[in-house]
């Protein structure tokens, strides 16, 4: 009558199909890989060069409250030319579905503008006027850099979260071989011991 | 220490609490790794726990101040990046191990005599658990927070005469406002997760331990007989290394996805003039959402949904069949399959915008009840499989 004895074989195909699945996924976060959400050039220069120009075409209306950046507007004033404040923009990457998704909309808006001054071709119903000269040779690439810098305000521990993450990771894929074969070895005999 | 662990025992039993429940606690040796769904859950719970107690000394329950205290939070605050995705992502860890416990119990028909009272705490647990985890999606203040909570608020408009009254009651306010915040606040942090979900499992484990795990087989097990083996040390190195497992996908989530389980329009403060597109709920709500927007009528709804829990109760009584385990029960094992699969497909139904589908999503939720309906009419059909004997496990 041994007819639903329980294999262990196949349980333990199960685990170790789990840990070939892990292990490869755990040492490409632990190296640091970068998430593909983010394609974005996040340099020091790039970041700095970004904020240079904020705090030039974007700071006389827009505030970065978390950042330290009041807009140099007053509500008042605001209140008279647009109708409503200008929103902050410390968060509006990651309102605009973050990473690279965000950083791309900041990015067409700010090259949106046609030749008709004062629209937007993608966003024809905001009130914003063109923040960067169109006859500016850097016109694309500030936009970019402006993007990659309200990227980074949007979640300035990125860069040690990456890298923490990558110890915590490297740690949890060993304690978790560790404990694996712990366990191996504690179920030594016990399914196949004759009852 | 022996000295020590004498002085205390003749005052405290702990060495005998240790013993029962740890140590000599028997156990099947024949469960397979759904089984470890409840202890993942049981270590979600506590990094819950000790996460909000961290970010509780920093939040700011107070409409004016609570968006900015979260972001105070994620910039100022040492480590406070870290402590508040682990809390806002834990969720999705803690429900994922949840429903898979839950579908253990369903599949392996652990709630069969003598386990009803554990299935109906568990019950308890889970809706507690939606409760604590509706109220904590209010706390950031953003924009998915206000309108979420407006919603679900909403729904109890519904009931008969008193509704508009009630959901004046249950907001503080005519609109969710900074009394609405309060009290989710503090039923948060306090009643709900230290008093009612913390008990509740103390029940749950203390009615476990009463009549011991069930097993894969479904067949009764004698405490002192060969199919059962002392719960240290092979169950702790099992739990152990499965809890490391998923623990090391849940880091990786924290630590390099931190937003995929949020909503972006969450990072917009909550402005009470402005409704967004969509308002979708969090993952582990969507089936239900699907069951509310398939019946056309707002009370149908709101009764289908609160419904579509409330009938696992009855499992015990609508499941009249002797046998346990699908495993030795064809019929029961596709019509079950069939259910999860019904589960998963309404997740994705309430993930569409609203009006997409209506015929499918309706057609699932019948099946959702269909399914309990069916229950006691399967032993009529089913030719059930030979059980095994405790000494083949």
């Amino acid at each position: 009558m041994k007819t639903c004895r329980p294999s262990s074989g196949r349980k333990n195909a199960f685990s170790m199909a789990i840990m070939v699945i892990l292990f490869p996924l755990a040492l490409w976060a632990a190296a640091g890989a970068e998430v593909p959400t983010t394609g974005l050039d996040m340099s020091d220069a790039t970041i700095k060069r970004g904020e240079e120009i904020f705090r030039s075409s974007c700071q006389a209306c827009h505030s970065l409250k978390y950042s330290g950046y009041k807009a140099r507007m007053s509500a008042k004033d605001a209140q008279k030319a647009f109708g409503k404040m200008p929103p902050d923009l410390n968060l509006m990457t990651k309102a605009r579905g973050g990473g690279s998704k965000g950083a791309a909309y900041i990015y067409a808006l700010l090259v949106s503008f046609n030749d008709t001054l004062e629209k937007n071709s993608i966003f024809p119903n905001i009130v914003m006027p063109p923040a960067l000269s169109k006859d500016d040779p850097e016109f694309a690439r500030k936009a970019k850099y402006v993007a990659a810098f309200l990227e980074y305000a949007s979640d300035p521990s990125e860069r040690e979260r990456k890298s923490l993450g990558g110890y915590v990771l490297g740690y949890m894929v060993v304690l978790m071989a560790l404990l694996y074969a712990l366990n191996r070895r504690t179920w030594k005999g016990i399914r196949e011991k004759p009852s | 220490m022996s000295a020590l662990r004498e002085w205390i025992d003749r005052r405290f039993p702990l060495t005998e609490f240790i013993e029962k429940h740890i140590t000599t606690y028997p156990t099947p040796k024949n469960l397979n790794y759904w089984w470890n769904f409840g202890s993942l859950a049981g270590v979600f719970l506590m990094v819950q726990i000790l996460t909000g107690i961290w970010l509780t000394m920093y939040y700011k329950p107070d409409t004016n101040l609570a968006f900015d205290s979260v972001q105070h939070i994620m910039r100022n605050v040492n480590y406070g990046w870290l402590i508040r995705s682990l809390h806002a992502i834990g969720p999705t860890g803690f429900f994922f191990a949840v429903y898979l416990h839950i579908a253990r119990g369903l599949y392996y028909g652990s709630y069969k005599s003598p386990r009803e009272l554990i299935w109906w705490i568990g019950l308890a647990i889970y809706l507690s658990l939606m409760a604590e985890a509706f109220m904590g999606y209010l706390l950031p203040w953003g924009q998915m927070s206000y309108w979420g909570a407006t919603v679900v608020t909403d729904f109890f408009s519904a009931i008969p005469f008193i509704g508009a009254d009630f959901v004046v009651w249950l907001r503080g306010d005519f609109a969710v406002g900074d009394p609405t915040l309060g009290r989710f606040f503090s039923l948060h942090t306090t009643l709900i997760p230290l008093g009612v979900i913390g008990g509740l499992v103390v029940m749950h484990l203390t009615a476990l331990h009463r009549v011991g795990s069930s097993n894969p087989a479904g067949i009764d097990l004698d405490k002192h007989g060969p199919a059962v083996i002392p719960f240290a040390p092979s169950y702790i190195t099992k739990d152990l290394w499965f809890i490391s497992l998923f623990f090391t996908l849940y880091l990786y989530v924290v630590f390099f996805q931190p937003d995929f389980f949020l909503e972006p329009i969450n990072s917009e403060p909550a402005n009470a003039l402005v409704t967004p597109a969509d308002i979708v709920p969090e993952w582990y709500f969507l089936p239900f959402y699907a069951i509310l927007r398939s019946i056309p009528q707002k009370l149908g709804g709101v009764v289908a949904m609160f419904g579509s829990i409330l009938i696992l109760a009855f499992l015990p009584y609508l499941d009249r069949s002797p046998v346990r385990s699908s495993r030795y029960r064809p019929v029961k094992k596709v019509l079950t399959w069939l259910f999860f699969l019904d589960v998963l497909f309404l997740g994705y139904v309430g993930l569409q915008p609203p009006g997409t589908m209506p015929l499918l999503g309706r057609a699932a939720t019948s099946y959702y009840f269909l399914y309990f309906l069916l229950l006691p009419l399967i032993p009529a059909v089913e030719k059930v499989r030979p059980l095994p004997q405790e000494n083949e496990i």
